[in-house]
């Protein structure tokens, strides 16, 4: 009896506490939903992106508009941000100060604190470090038995002997050849490698301090000629070539041994002509001028072998493996991330040829007669454009457009008669610019050629002509 | 109403046991220490003099110990002693040094001294290294711990003069050739080292000399003719 009163107390008690639950929960609930402005403040810019070269000034001003009608009390901090580090740049409302932060693209966030209420209002922007010596050519020349470097910035300001200032160095000897050596995405372990005769002086690519000579860079180096330098589509590995033999350096996978020495030369019986065919992701093409043969070698590999001659229907184009023909040029024509062309001039006894290699295989084969193209037979000197399917050369003091598919060549300019042309180089970059380097007497001109959508030049002469050379001998684009 | 004294009680006994003191465990029991090795590693090794560029009398190849227990704020002694199936002599072939393990330490790499002698060079010798008992540690237990390394208490080691393929030759094998004696002096004798270990050479070595030793080999042929190995197979990188 006494279990079921207990029950019916606590049934009650339930009961009750249901009821005044229910009740609560009926209950009308105040809620404010009117709005009060908080004083948005806008922050404006000129541009949302920015380039400095590192150790200079940047000023970039900035507009802040607060809420109507009030006068606001702000903080502002300049915040620069990569994946590994945070840079605090200023807390003054306008940036104004020297950049000294690695050349480098950064995240830029600019950030306004109203100190009234403690909100904070943010803008982002990129901000572009370029190191001093950014974008632009190298030019080797030389006089009186010594070489020079000159680089030329990509704003036309030009440094006459970067490598004499940064090192008190000058080359014992007249340079050969000077080359930006950068793997795709590497751009860390990029080096600028000038040659000699009998040395290689290697520089930082940002400052031009030396960092290498012979010895850092090839195992066993017995001078130098004949060379070229490229990495490999897909940047695995590097190729250097030097007087018909090649060297391979490490890549893209293991970077920290990208600027440890060369092999030394693969062997074998060949003499390769000075071009990296780099226009496949597996494997690079080379030239064997002895035997006359295209030559590979696949990624990692550290052997050379014959091409493959290709399949049927590309062996009524050209047979790689038996071509016949010694080469003369090999330019880079349009490549993308997984594949590229290339255009090879040949000759043999019956005249010049032009053989295109796409990606793995012969994709033209065409005699270029001197007809249709004036003096095309006469001249080394090609560059060929990543934009269009043209090729420019030079012979004496002309220089020519030839158009690939129709097989015809145009004189695009001539230099007075006593210019003789001795290298030709255009800014793989854009295919817009070509450098053009000339010879009077002992005088040598840098003339840059803005190209049209035609591939002709703009206004039909060079747009900046660069003097106080001496014989130019190498043109390089960094 | 004695139903609710019931619940009351029940609830202060409950109350009660919550409140009570919980035992932290703590480690008691014998100082251990043991052989550790790696998840995938066996519990052996081989070593041979026969591919040092320079003869060596005594070589020293280090095992790696890690205690069971605390670690202690004084140096400890560790002993270890021939195990079973030994068939080298312990002071003639081979030493078992008495370390000692740092103060604070956890680990150590424990030498093992091997002598060379002539009997290497014509069968190899088997060394059971086993934790003995020491003033201050017993064998320790064994089996795989979390981070996946195995705990032991014997670890063998075969010691000869005879060229023998090194373990790590499975690696080395894509870079440098199927493996013979008569490759791998070469390979000594043209760089000057004798281990090609993938830790030891890394990448660089593993595609850079194999063109050094190419490169060499084409002028030994020249003078001497096809190298030809112990199997009768032409040596070429």
């Amino acid at each position: 009896m006494k279990g079921n009163r207990f029950l019916k107390y606590t049934i009650g008690h339930l009961r009750l506490g249901l009821i005044a639950l229910l009740m609560q929960g009926c209950s009308s609930f105040e809620q404010d939903f009117s709005l009060s402005p908080i004083g948005e403040v806008k922050i404006l810019m000129e541009k949302s992106e920015y380039d400095v070269v590192q150790l200079e000034k940047i000023h970039i001003p900035v507009t802040i508009t607060g809420p109507s009608g009030k006068t606001g009390r702000y903080a502002y901090r300049w915040k620069a941000m990569t994946n590994e580090a945070v840079y605090i740049l200023s807390d003054k409302k306008d940036l104004d100060t020297i950049i000294n932060l690695p050349p480098q693209q950064y995240n830029i966030q600019y950030t306004v604190t109203d100190l009234d209420n403690g909100l904070e209002f943010n803008k982002q922007l990129f901000l572009n470090v370029n190191g001093a010596f950014y974008e632009g050519w190298l030019v080797s020349h030389n006089q009186g038995g010594k070489g020079k470097l000159t680089f030329i910035r990509a704003d036309n300001v030009v440094f006459p002997d970067p490598v004499g200032q940064a090192n008190n160095l000058s080359f014992p000897e007249n340079l050969k050849s000077t080359f930006y050596t950068q793997i795709p995405y590497r751009a860390k372990y990029a080096s600028i490698a000038s040659f000699t005769g009998t040395e290689i002086f290697r520089f930082d690519p940002n400052t031009f301090k030396l960092t290498g000579k012979s010895q850092e860079v090839f195992m066993s180096p017995s001078g130098y000629d004949g060379i070229a330098w490229d990495s490999g589509l897909s940047g695995i590995d590097q190729y250097f070539i030097n007087k018909g033999e090649i060297h391979v350096g490490m890549g893209d996978f293991y970077p920290e041994d990208i600027l440890k020495p060369y092999t030394p030369g693969l062997g074998g019986d060949y003499d390769l002509f000075p071009a990296v065919i780099s226009s496949n992701s597996r494997k690079t093409f080379f030239y064997d001028n002895k035997y006359k043969r295209f030559m590979e070698i696949p990624y990692f590999g550290r052997e050379i072998t014959p091409a493959a001659n290709g399949s049927n229907t590309t062996l009524n184009i050209l047979d790689m493996s038996n071509v016949g023909k010694t080469m003369i040029a090999a330019e880079k024509g349009r490549v993308t991330s997984s594949s590229g062309v290339f255009y090879c001039v040949m000759e043999d006894n019956e005249g010049r040829y032009v053989a295109g290699i796409t990606n793995t295989d012969p994709s033209l084969f065409q005699k270029v007669m001197d007809s249709q193209c004036p003096e095309f037979s006469k001249t080394k000197l090609f560059a060929a454009s990543g934009l269009f399917q043209h090729m420019y050369y030079a012979v004496g003091n002309k220089l020519y457009l030839y158009n690939i598919v129709a097989n015809t060549a145009e004189l695009l300019y001539s230099f007075p008669s006593s210019y003789t042309i001795t290298d030709i180089e255009i800014n793989r970059k854009t295919s817009r610019t070509l450098a053009v380097a000339t010879l009077d007497g002992t005088s040598g001109t840098l003339n840059l050629f803005d190209i049209n959508d035609l591939g002709q030049f703009v206004d039909g002469t060079p747009k900046k002509v660069f003097g106080n050379f001496g014989h130019i001998v190498h043109i390089n684009i960094k | 109403m004695k139903t609710r004294r019931y619940f009351i009680f029940a609830g202060l006994l409950f109350a009660l046991m919550a409140c009570k003191k919980q035992d932290t465990i703590l480690f008691e029991g014998e100082e251990r220490i043991s052989f550790f090795i790696g998840e995938y590693d066996v519990d052996s090794t081989s070593y041979t003099f026969a591919f040092d560029p320079v003869k060596k009398e005594r070589d020293t190849i280090y095992l790696k110990m890690r205690i069971q227990g605390r670690t202690y704020d004084r140096a400890r002694i560790i002993k270890i002693k021939p195990g079973a199936g030994t068939t080298a002599v312990l002071g003639e072939d081979f030493l078992f040094p008495e370390a000692v393990l740092p103060a604070d330490s956890i680990t150590i790499d424990y030498p093992v001294v091997l002598i060379n002698t002539p009997k290497m060079e014509t069968r190899a010798l088997r060394i059971v290294a086993e934790v003995a008992v020491s003033d201050d540690f017993l064998p320790g237990g064994t089996g795989q711990v979390i981070d996946g390394t195995k705990a032991i208490n014997s670890y063998k080691v075969w010691v000869s003069n005879k060229p023998e393929r090194p373990v790590y030759w499975d690696d080395a094998e894509y870079y440098f050739g199927s493996f013979s004696a008569t490759r791998i002096r070469f390979m000594i004798s043209v760089l000057g080292i004798s281990d090609f270990s993938y830790d030891v050479i890394g990448a660089y070595g593993s595609y850079t000399y194999p063109v050094i030793l190419r490169n060499a080999l084409v002028k030994y042929e020249a003078t001497n003719g096809p190298l030809i190995d112990e199997f009768g197979q032409r040596v070429t990188f």
